[in-house]
Formats: C-alpha cells, structure tokens, sequence
C-alpha cells in the first residue's frame, strides 16, 4: 500500500510541474543563501587564519611594550643571551603604497643576516637567493611574492613609493620569491624588507614593533624584559576577529531567508494537502490508517526537500564565489587581510547543506501533514466543505505571548547577536502565529467598506484570499519579511550615515583634509606626515584656518583603542572663523581648555565609555611608550574614529607621552570668499612635493566612506534580494493555487455573467492585496528588524552605537517594489484564471 | 426569442469525434415554459449551454434575441449570460464565501452596481422564493431546497428573457423538487422588460417534465 501511496503522491507533484518547480527552487535558494553565506565565511576566516599561522612559524612569544607601543631592539642582544633563546625582531605595519602600485599592503621587516628568522619561520627563504638578490634586499630593496609581483607588473628593478612616517621613500624591488609562508601572509599582500631599511622607511630608528621569540619558558624571557608584555602567537589578531565577526553577521541575514523559505514550503505543503483532502479522505474512508498517512506525505516532502537542498548546495557554491570578493573586497578596504581565499565545497558543507534543507522542509510540512492525518473523513466528504468560521484565537494567543517575550528580553537584556537572532526568530514565529487572526480581523473590517464600491473585483478577491486566511497570512509574511529584511539594512545603515554625518558637521570645521594615506587605495592607514606641512599649507594662497591631527593606536584591556590628539588652538580657532559652537562640549571654558592642553583631562568617545565602562568625571589610565599616564574623563561624546573606541587630548600631549610629533592629517578652512577647489588643487601640489599627503574635501571624504559603508551592506542586499525573489514566489505560488483550487467557482462567475477582464481583476486584486499588507509589513517590520540589532548587538557588530534613523526613501521604494512585485506576481495566474474553460471548469471537483 | 437552426456539436477530432447534437432545430418563444428530455447523454445538456452562449455549435445557428452567439464576442456572449439570461444548475453552484444575499446580489454587482443599491431587491427576491430571514446563511448552513431557491433568485436579479435550468431538482427529493418547479412556474413567465420571461428546464424526472406547458424529446442528439 505504502509504493501504491507513494506512486500516487508522486504522480500529484508530476501534474503540478509548475508548483513543484517553485517549492524545489525557492527551498534551494534559501539553502543556497546560508550554505553561500556559511562557505564565504569559513573562506575569509581560513584566509585571514592562514596569515596569522604564516606570520606566528614556530614563535612562542611575542615580546614588546604593549601592542603598537614597539620595543627597543637592543632587547634583542638581552633575550638572546638566555640559554636555549632564538629572537627575531620584526616590525608589521599596514603601509599604502603610490604610483605604480596604489594600494595598501602588509610590510614586514626582518632581520635576515640572523639566524633566528630561518630557526622562527623556515630555512627556505634566503635559502637558494642569488647572492645579488640578497645583496639588493640588505641595500634597502624590497622582496615580494611572485604572485603579488605578477598582479601590479613589478620586475626586479622596478621603483615603488612607500609612504614613511615622515616622508615618501622610493624603495626598489630586490625581487620576487615563490616561498610558502609569505603568500600566505596577509593573503600574499605583502613586503619584505631588511629591518633596518624599513626602520628607516616607517621612521622608527632603533625601535621594532615586537621581538618573536622561542625557546624560553615566560619565566625566564619576563625576567630579561621586566617591564615587558608577552603575548602568545596563537590569536588571530584583532583585525582579523573583527574582520570574522563582522562578516558573520551575514549568517544571521541567511537565516532569516531560510525562515522566508519556510513559509513557502509551508504553503506550498498544505495546499498539495488541501488539494487532495478529498482523495485522503476517501483513502482514510477506505481503511488507511493515520500513521499511513501521515507517512506517505512525509516521505513525499523528504523526496522534494532533498532535491532542493542538492540543488541549493551546487547553487550556493556558486554564489559563495562571489560573495568571497565581496567579502575579500570588503575587508581590504580596512586593513589588507585576505587574499587567495577559495570555496572549497567539502563532504562537511555538504551535509550541512543537506541538513538544514531537508530540516527546513520537514520542520514547514510536519503541521499540515500533521493536520492531513487526522481529517475526519466524513466531514471532508460531505459537500460544501468551504469553512467560514477559522479559529485562530489559541494560536494568536501564543503568538502574543512569542512577541511579548522576546520583546521582553530585547528591552530589558543585554544580548549577543545569537541571541538576538535567536529573540527575531521568536518574533518572527509569534507574528506568523498571530498574523492569520489579524488578517481576519482586517478583512473582515474591510470587506463592509469594499463592498460599498461598484466593483465586485476588490471584495471577491478580499473573499478568495480569506478562503484559506493562514495561506494568505503566510505569503504575506514570506514576501513582507524579506522586504523588511532590506528596509532593516537601510535602517541601519541610514544610521550609521546620519549620526556620522551630524558627527563630521558638529566636529569638524574643515572643507579640505590633507591625509597621509590614498583613500582610493585604503581607508585606513597609519601613515604619519611631518608636522613641517602645518606650515606649508599656512602659506598657501587662499587657507584660512589650519590644524594637525595625529591619530596613534593603543593598548587597552587588550583591545586596540585610539587616542586622537589635536591641536586645540587652531581646532579652536577653526571652529571660530565657521560660526560652529564649542565641540567637544565645554572647550570653550578657558579653565577646561588650559587643563585640556595641560594632560589633566580628556574626552572619550561613546564606544570607548560603553567597551571600557568609563563615565564622566572617572580617570583613565592608559600606558605610553614612557609609562602610564592618567586624565580626568571631561564628558563622553559621539566620535566615530575608531570602533574600539577613542579618547581626546592635545597633540602636546602626544609629543610629551607618546613621543610623536607628526600628523595623522592636517584640516583646513578656507579662507572667506575663496573656491575651496582652487584651494585645494594649490594645496594638492603643496602637499605632494616633497612627501605622500592627498588632499579631498569634505564630498570626497563622505564618498569614500559611503562607498565602503555600501560595499559592506552589499553582501546583506543581495541576500534580501533573493529573499525578495522567493517572496515573490511565494505569492505566484499562493495566489497561483488559488486559481487553481478555485476552478469550479471562476467558471461559476464567468457562466453567470463575469466577463474576463473581471476574472483578471479579481486575481489581481489579490496579489494588490497581498502586496500592500506585504509592503506594510516589510515597512514595520523592517524598522522593527533594525531596531532590535541597534538596540542590543549592533555594538557587538559594528563597535559603534548610533541612533535609529527611519530610512523614509527606502520604504517608498519597498512600498513600491511590493506592490509592481505583488501585481506582476498576479498577473500569470490572472491570465490563466481568465482562460479557465467554463464548462470544463464547472465540472472541475 | 431563442431559436436553434440544424445545430450540430461534435466534440474530439477524427476517429475520437463524438457528435452530442446532430442538426437540432428548436425554436422558443417568450412566455413559454418548456421541458427538454431524454436519457442520459441525448445532449440535453448541450442543447442548454449552446443556447446560453457557455458553448458555440460546431455548425448550425445558435440566434439568441435576434442576434447569432457566433456572431458575438466572448464578452458579449458573457453580457448576454449576465444580463438575458438566468441560469439555474444542477449542483446549485452558489459561492461558499458569499452569503445568501450576496450570491443573490452577485450578478447586479458584476453590473456595476454597489451592494448596497441592490440589498433590498435581494431581500425582496429571497423573500419571493421564501427564504426570508436567511440573508445572511452561508450555502453550507442551507439544505439543498434552500440553496437551489438561493440560484433562482440570483438567476432572477437580473430579470433575464429566459430561465435556463439544468436538471434543478436532480439533486433534491421529489418535495423539494416539486417547491422548485413551482418556483420556476412562477417566475418563468413574467414580464421580463419588453416580452415575456421563457423558461426551458433540463431534465430527465417525468414528473418536472410534466409540469411543463411544451416538451422536447432528444434521443441520440436528435429531437424525436
């Protein structure tokens, strides 16, 4: 009985080729999303994994003052006098390259002549170099992996700039080098250099940036360096964590898309169910018993959701390619990180796929095939089995309760983002709990008002919808959630955008930046400019205003924050001459302001208070290259420099604690009357002539980081995108069925007088229906979905904490999607609706 | 009113080709109530969705008000069926999720009028065929009897030229059948505008057929 029932089964799915098409697709692209999400992730984390196990070789410690506050290398010749000891300074510092190259890259100074580097990393390096090779690399040239070299067209020979501390040096590429362990280094982004050249370069004579050492204990090496910091090797290093747990967010999109693509399969379920309620009746009538039922249905969508899952897996993989530039893309923006990283679709992802596919199904049709094995028979076999009255009173009671609680839980508790996405998916489960209840409450306060109308369209679509109200609450919520999905993005970005903007206004009284780095080739960078341009840009004709700006790294509870120093005078003086109010808060006030140059008291930014748990008026202390150094906390203000947080002092303040003099970059105001584009182009060549310094003005500088902010939502659109297309889907599918399942009754309409064009109305009207809801929805919805990350772990995610902004544009045009989406997903089953053969059709059970 | 001329309708292609009519002609003028017999397959049925316009001849003329049904459009055939004509089925074909009222108000509201111009021509029309007070029953809260008297007063609403009812009582017990017919009677030839309302009841129950004033025979697609 149970092939004959299978037989059967199948035999369904086979005439509803349409249907099942759709069920297998939509199922495979939300496999297809997470397995790509999942697989883009595990490449970048391998990748920037890869580096950091490239760069530890057989190091056991990593020595140094405290991360990005270097070493002395005379504590070499003490570390190596320790019995057993290898140590081998290094210096590690993201460097932006000019012409010809014009990208950021990893430079690596080392010290060649010892042994130690061979002992540390492998004796395969200077092993096997032309002795004029190694020659050229100790003269100060530069060696680069052959792939790096192959990709920007540099020969032994060639001349590239690397941009200094101070200056911009041309360095000449030594050559190129096939060796394992430096491809693998920051993805083969990446320079080698003689230590003492790149001291010379980066402008840190007899300073490294860490001393890696091995056959130690940690005893032994604290008691060589008492006042230094030993670090294990084995972390990932901070860019790299931040990198992962940025990207990883996706996961949390793609599950959200699968939870789209459960509704659908839902649907898609009980209306094969529906269809043949009739026939599983008579079935049930003729003695089969529920467990068979039950069985048949459930082997029949273990079948689909296999084919699914397989296709979503080779489907996945495509598009985890492509998401592995994004993310690769993405990344190296900020610091250059990844490169090589390959999908590489193993027995382990796989079954994963499988799994989550298969589950996906199973999970969406257990309650109809649930429902199908316990109909009565008798009560399906009698005629006129249309059910006005739906209960859904329990159900919506459950739902409030899923809703309040995870309300509750966003509200009162602090939660990481698994949490979080684990509280959405408790909403998203109490709203399609609630949602059948609430369209029948809606259609039924509607169908009074639309029945007024003329047109009999709007209320007998309204009626064929509520025929089924859970199927219609569930296309509804398919299609609504992955609209909300792409309002929730923009609410976030939206955000991000306007309080950074307000932030630039409200701080900044600059219309030209000159800066150390390309911003077209890296955001970031720690490139340093000489304090001398201060007074060079003075004199250029038109500056008004001009003030410096150095931005250092430091260490902090083992995170990497930032300290911002700034010369107050002409920030002051600047703010001044545009009008602008005091900033940050209270600077104006000569005693805060002389306490401010004087080291007493800093600001801090608002991450920083929240990472460090800092509040006004408590003291900070933080260790300098000369020891530790307290302030007063003045206020907390919003600053959005550096997602680990910053705090404020004068650049007086650097140069005494810190020793550094030099500039991040220098701001300047143009004079009154003056075209800030003529100012900028004398500046431009200023600034270029005797060292790297770019010029932009404010647009440029807000394109740029928009441009990143874009491609970094990118990845996020593209998932909603596709959640879209399986809403839509969902909606052809549901309304689709409709028709179908409505055959009788069109043909009914049509024989008492319907004329086509009212059948495609009413068809139609559905879809409008389903797409306003879905669009409303999508709106609420999606404001609700970006208000719970900010809310809870968009910190987590971003290090950042900013306000929620309605992303108004953004709905419009969700508004708008929905309804051409929700109207043209109408139109196929409108056309066929209309066509219907009426006499075939009445006969149609 | 009505008149079919050497009608044919044969369905399927070559060896297949099932011919349900062979050169009928039957001519229906206002005011009559008409029964057409005969045993299953005759082509009775055939005979009613041709002369509605639910179907075409394959030869022959089909002229419904001066006017052929090949001749029309799709959407004219389908104003003639809302408009003219008043089609009555077997199976009542009521619609689940429209109450009593609203399926009785249907084919108004296909016409562009608003629901609530035409409640109260509904409730008169429910009233007519006895079913007061049963407005807002669903067709799965009336018994069969109801439901049928439900399609008569829809295909009434539009005072149509002519009743067209396939097998009415087919699927009632002879009580209810017989409620039926008189209802048909009735309202079967009346005053719809400028003529008088014809009837022409399918059927294949000696007892409705009786009932009629004139009666047509079909055997084998002819009428004998």
């Amino acid at each position: 009985m149970r092939t004959l029932l299978l037989r059967y089964s199948l035999k369904h799915h086979l005439v509803q080729k349409f249907r099942l098409a759709m069920v297998i697709l939509s199922l495979a692209l939300g496999v297809a999303i997470f397995v790509s999400s999942y697989e883009s992730i595990a490449a970048a984390k391998d990748s920037i994994q890869a580096s950091a196990t490239a760069l530890k070789g057989k190091v056991e410690w990593k020595v140094s003052k405290g991360r990005y506050l270097g070493v002395e290398e005379s504590l070499v010749a003490k570390i190596r006098a320790i019995p057993g000891a290898i140590a081998a300074p290094v210096i590690e510092s993201s460097t932006a390259a000019g012409p010809p190259l014009n990208r950021s890259f990893l430079l690596v100074g080392v010290d060649m002549q010892s042994d130690a580097m061979a002992k540390l990393y492998g004796g395969d390096l200077a092993s096997g170099m032309a002795p004029a090779f190694i020659a050229a690399f100790l003269g100060g040239g530069m060696i680069v992996p052959f792939a790096f070299a192959e990709q920007n067209g540099l020969k032994p020979g060639s001349v590239i700039q690397l941009q200094g501390k101070v200056e911009r040096h041309d360095v000449t590429i030594a050559g190129a080098v096939d060796v394992k362990q430096l491809k693998a280094i920051a993805g083969g982004s990446v320079g080698l250099m003689d230590l003492h050249s790149a001291q010379t370069v980066l402008g840190m004579p007899g300073m490294v940036d860490r001393i890696d050492v091995a056959g130690v204990s940690k005893a032994d090496l604290q008691k060589a360096c008492p006042d230094c910091q030993l670090d294990s090797p084995k972390r990932m290093n901070s860019a790299g964590d931040d990198a992962i747990s940025r990207i990883r967010s996706l996961l949390g999109v793609s599950v959200i898309a699968l939870l789209v693509g459960v509704l659908l399969i839902y649907n898609s379920v009980q209306v094969s169910i529906l269809e043949r309620l009739k026939d599983i009746a008579i079935i049930r009538a003729i003695g089969a018993t529920r467990i068979q039922i039950f069985g048949f249905l459930l082997i029949e969508w273990l079948i689909i959701g296999t084919f699914g899952s397989a296709l979503g897996i080779v489907l996945g993989s495509a598009l985890a390619s492509a998401l592995v530039d994004y993310t690769k893309k993405s990344i190296n923006t900020m610091v250059p990180l990844m490169a090589d990283a390959h999908v590489h679709v193993g027995p382990k992802l796989v079954v994963i796929g499988m799994a989550i596919g298969v589950a996906t199904t199973l999970v969406a049709a257990f309650f109809p095939i649930w429902t199908a094995a316990n109909v009565r028979p008798l009560a399906i076999l009698r005629p006129y089995t249309y059910r006005r009255s739906h209960r859904y009173g329990l159900a919506a009671i459950i739902g409030v309760v899923s809703c309040a609680l995870g309300n509750l839980i966003i509200a009162t508790m602090s939660v990481s983002w698994m949490t979080g996405l684990a509280v959405i998916g408790l909403v998203f489960l109490g709203v399609a709990l609630l949602f059948p209840q609430l369209i029948l409450m809606l259609a039924n306060a509607c169908r009074p008002w639309l029945r007024r109308t003329k047109r009999p369209e709007p209320y007998l679509a309204l009626d064929g919808l509520l025929k089924t109200p859970h199927r219609t609450a569930f296309t509804i919520m398919t299609f609504g959630t992955a609209l909300a999905m792409m309002v929730a993005t923009e609410t976030l970005v939206q955000g991000f955008r306007v309080s950074t903007g307000q932030w630039m206004n409200a701080a900044f009284p600059f219309d030209i930046s000159v800066i150390g780095n390309d911003l077209t080739s890296s955001l970031y960078g720690n490139q340093a400019l000489p304090t001398s341009l201060l007074t060079d840009l003075v004199k250029v004709p038109g500056v008004g205003h001009v003030y410096g700006v150095r931005k250092l790294m430091t260490p902090m509870n083992g995170q990497d924050t930032m300290v911002l120093g700034v010369d107050t005078v002409g920030f002051m003086e600047a703010r001044k001459a545009k009008g602008m109010g005091a900033w940050p808060p209270g600077i104006d006030d000569a005693g805060v302001q002389k306490a401010f140059k004087a080291g007493e008291i800093t600001y801090v930014s608002t991450n920083f208070a929240k990472l460090y748990r800092k509040h006004a008026g408590e003291t900070l202390t933080v260790q300098t290259p000369t020891g530790s150094v307290s302030f007063r906390i003045q206020a907390v203000v919003d600053d959005y420099s550096w997602a680990h947080g910053c705090f404020i002092v004068d650049r007086a303040i650097l140069r005494k604690d810190w020793h550094d003099d030099s500039l991040s970059y220098v701001d300047v105001g143009v004079a009154p009357g003056q075209s800030v584009d003529e100012v900028k182009g004398r500046i431009s060549k200023v600034a270029a002539s005797n060292r790297a310094a770019f010029a932009y003005n404010r647009k440029e500088i807000t394109d740029v980081t928009d441009s990143i902010l874009e491609q970094a939502v990118a990845m996020a659109n593209m998932q909603a995108a596709i959640a879209v297309l399986i809403g839509m889907m969902g909606i052809v599918n549901a309304i689709w069925i409709g028709v179908m399942n409505r055959k009788k009754e069109i043909a009914l309409w049509r024989s008492i007088g319907m004329t086509r064009r009212q059948i495609r109305g009413i068809i139609l009207f559905e879809g409008l229906f389903v797409s306003i809801v879905a669009g409303f929805m999508g709106a609420f919805g999606g404001l609700y979905g970006g208000w719970i990350p900010l809310r809870s772990f968009s910190f987590d995610i971003t290090g950042y904490i900013y306000p929620m902004v309605v992303p108004w544009a953004q709905i419009w045009e969700v508004g708008a999607l929905a309804l051409v989406l929700g109207l043209s997903a109408g139109l196929l089953p409108a056309h066929h609706a209309a066509k219907l053969p009426i006499l075939e059709s009445i006969g149609y059970e | 009113m009505l008149q079919l001329k050497n009608v044919t309708k044969a369905y399927g292609d070559g060896t297949q080709q099932v011919h349900a009519l062979k050169g009928i002609d039957v001519e229906i003028g206002p005011g009559e109530f008409i029964a057409v017999t005969g045993p299953s397959g005759c082509g009775k049925s055939t005979l009613l969705h041709l002369a509605c316009g639910l179907d075409l001849p394959t030869t022959g003329e089909v002229t419904f008000d001066g006017r052929t049904t090949v001749s029309r459009t799709d959407d004219e055939l389908t104003l003639m069926r809302r408009t003219q004509v008043g089609l009555i089925f077997q199976s009542f074909n009521l619609i689940p999720t429209l109450t009593a009222l609203e399926n009785v108000i249907l084919p108004t509201t296909l016409d562009g009028h608003s629901f609530a111009s035409q409640q109260e021509r509904g409730r008169h029309l429910l009233e007519s065929v006895k079913l007061g007070g049963r407005e807002h029953h669903y067709p799965d809260q009336l018994s069969g009897g109801e439901a049928q008297r439900v399609a008569i007063a829809r295909a009434l609403i539009m005072n149509p030229m002519i009743l067209l009812a396939d097998e009415p009582t087919g699927n009632l017990d002879s009580q209810s059948g017989m409620a039926i017919i008189d209802l048909l009677e009735e309202f079967g030839n009346i005053d719809a505008g400028a003529t008088k309302r014809s009837t022409l009841i399918v059927t294949h129950d000696e007892q409705v057929a009786n009932r009629a004033w004139r009666r047509i025979r079909l055997k084998d697609g002819r009428v004998v």
